[in-house]
């Protein structure tokens, strides 16, 4: 072999040899510094304000299980419960027989708001009372942590956050921190209002048909480039995160996709379970089981409301808990059975507790009200870890009742994806929930 | 001899002091003056930006319950230039809004059409460089009609501003 081939050669196989470790099944080509536990994280925020009392610790008592998908232990029937006499009992194993149920969780710091639980929850950082509703939260959120920290750096397309209502919600995407913000942020939506409140008011078959040839396409560009030449100012769109153009793409033609579906109303039953059953939880999770399925992004995060009419219906309140129980293992379900969602951990917390005494406002089936203003009990969480791989890392059929911190699922996130040693010292206090791993 | 001279420079002076002053009239043409493009440093607030479009596109303003469902959608998503493009594509598809054709008759017809997009999109004059140049693409090109034209300028950088 001639000196100048064989030096080439052996500098490909050389090359080849470095390169390969890094192109993982993902088709990644880089990895964060450190090893990943699963490909797929999706956090499902239980939030609402859910009291130990009508959860695990009933559950796994002597009083009777509210959350049967979720939870072991018999239930019993409820005076008025109409709904889960229909989603009724699951037949396979409850979600802590396939998972790790950490049952001492807290929120130990900082008021016990909705708002409050769900940043700190995304933050990995307790709030105080200065928390600015009107504004993005301070500290960066773990969507931008994953998107930051990760080389390259992660598409928006595979962070989303999915929440049932909007208020300070939509906030929650990205923060103000000048080091993150919404070039890290996550994509973000509420399924309701934009798809039927959307669907009556910017959706038309034109609209979506307008601009959809590659000549109609390059006049706009050559027309609209023009005018941003001759303007001095460059619009940045620093009020929300920006999609690459293959991704605004995709992401259009998925919008079109459900505004039709919509109309069709395909969203009306889609878990053939009773058109009147659905709350506005169920049909949240419904959505993010459809970004799941068309998009495997690497991190979602989704939450559930409507138990918080518990300040003045409790039954209302443990109808929701069943209804939100049935969500939860109806995603799980939907996690284990979607081709490219294998080596998936799913992560299921609310995002504060209920108060131990009730408010004295009493429902039509004489259940006293619960608020949530800080005392032990409304501090109390439980945290569900559930694996689906094929050598999963996660323990099954586990209780860990050591003291944990809601602010420790960021960390545990970080860690399950591999990027929580490239996230800065200082930026995040928790823990990661070991126990949960084996 | 010499206090005639005197007498006369006198008399010339005074003549010429008492004259009648001109009545000059000065006149102002009328000259319509827009806002330069250099000029807008305000970005439009998602309200404002929403309404402005409407009514440049429908020639009247937005009903509350519109505005309400539009901002509702906008929050409901997080990438906002894809509503945003959503919105103007939705209201300039619309039947109802009221985008001129563009006359090709002459490049004269069509020249007319960017001053008047111009005045309805912009709120300014364009330049004797714009006025050139996009009546020369738009006339060398069949192709686009008056929606295109109407969607690049509302989707551009200046109107975002004002």
């Amino acid at each position: 072999m001639k000196r100048r081939t064989f030096i080439k050669k052996l500098g490909l196989t050389t090359g080849t040899t470095l390169v390969a470790p890094y192109i993982l099944p993902s088709g990644r080509l880089f990895a964060a510094t450190g090893a990943r536990k699963a490909n797929h994280v999706v956090v499902c925020l239980f939030a609402g304000g859910v009291r130990s009392l009508e959860s695990h610790l009933f559950a796994n008592g002597s009083y009777g299980n509210v959350m049967p998908y979720t939870f072991n232990g018999s239930t019993e029937d409820l005076a008025g419960d109409d709904v889960g006499q229909i989603l009724g009992t699951p037949s396979e194993q409850t979600l802590q027989e396939q998972g790790t149920l950490f049952s001492n969780v807290k929120l130990k710091y900082g008021p016990t708001g909705h708002y409050n639980g769900h940043a700190t929850l995304l933050t990995g950082v307790y709030t105080d009372t200065n928390l600015n509703i009107n504004s993005n939260p301070q500290y960066p959120t773990l969507f931008e942590l994953y998107r930051k920290h990760n080389s390259p750096s992660m598409s928006a397309l595979n962070a989303w956050w999915v929440s049932n209502s909007l208020g300070p919600y939509p906030q929650l995407n990205y923060s103000t921190d000048p080091s993150y913000g919404p070039a890290y942020g996550a994509n973000y939506i509420q399924p309701q209002r934009f798809l039927n409140v959307g669907y009556d008011s910017i959706y038309s078959a034109e609209n979506f048909a307008f601009g959809n040839n590659q000549n109609t396409n390059q006049n706009i560009n050559a027309l609209r480039g023009f005018c941003d030449e001759n303007f001095s100012r460059v619009f940045s769109n620093n009020e929300g995160i920006v999609n690459t153009i293959e991704d605004r793409i995709l992401l259009e033609s998925f919008i079109q996709d459900n505004f039709e579906k919509t109309a069709l109303g395909a969203f009306n039953d889609p878990w053939n379970i009773g058109i009147n059953v659905y709350n506005n939880d169920m049909l949240t999770i419904f959505f993010a089981e459809e970004i799941i399925k068309e998009f495997k992004p690497e991190l979602l995060v989704v939450n559930m409301q409507n138990v918080d009419t518990a300040h003045s219906n409790t039954t209302n309140y443990l109808k929701n808990l069943k209804r939100a129980d049935y969500a939860l293992a109806h995603l799980w379900k939907t996690i284990k059975t979607t081709a490219g969602m294998e080596n998936t951990i799913l992560i299921a917390v609310p995002e504060h507790g209920r108060n131990s005494q009730t408010n004295g406002r009493v429902d039509a089936f004489g259940r006293e009200g619960t608020d949530h203003t800080g005392d032990s009990m409304s501090r109390d969480v439980f945290t569900m870890v559930l694996g689906h791989q094929t050598d999963s890392f996660v323990n099954t059929n586990s209780i860990i009742d050591t003291e944990k911190e809601t602010i420790d699922i960021v960390p545990t996130v970080a860690n399950i994806l591999g990027f929580d040693n490239d996230i800065p010292i200082g930026r995040i206090n928790g823990n990661v929930l070991n126990e949960a791993f084996n | 001899m010499k206090n005639h001279f005197y007498i006369s420079l006198i008399c010339t002076c005074l003549i010429v002091a008492c004259s009648k002053d001109p009545n000059y009239l000065f006149e102002l043409e009328n000259v319509e003056i827009n806002q330069a493009s250099a000029d807008k440093n305000r970005l439009k607030t998602d309200i404002e930006f929403v309404s402005i479009a409407f009514n440049d596109l429908y020639a009247q303003n937005i009903s509350q319950g519109e505005l309400d469902d539009i901002i509702t959608v906008y929050k409901s998503f997080g990438d906002k230039s894809i509503v945003i493009e959503m919105i103007i594509r939705k209201f300039i598809s619309d039947e109802n809004s009221q985008i001129p054709n563009i006359d090709r008759s002459t490049e004269q017809t069509v020249k007319q059409f960017v001053q008047e997009t111009y005045e309805t999109i912009f709120n300014r004059t364009p330049n004797a460089f714009e006025k050139w140049y996009l009546t020369d693409y738009i006339y060398s090109h069949q192709e686009i009609d008056a929606e295109m034209v109407y969607y690049s300028l509302m989707t551009s950088n200046e109107y975002r501003y004002y």
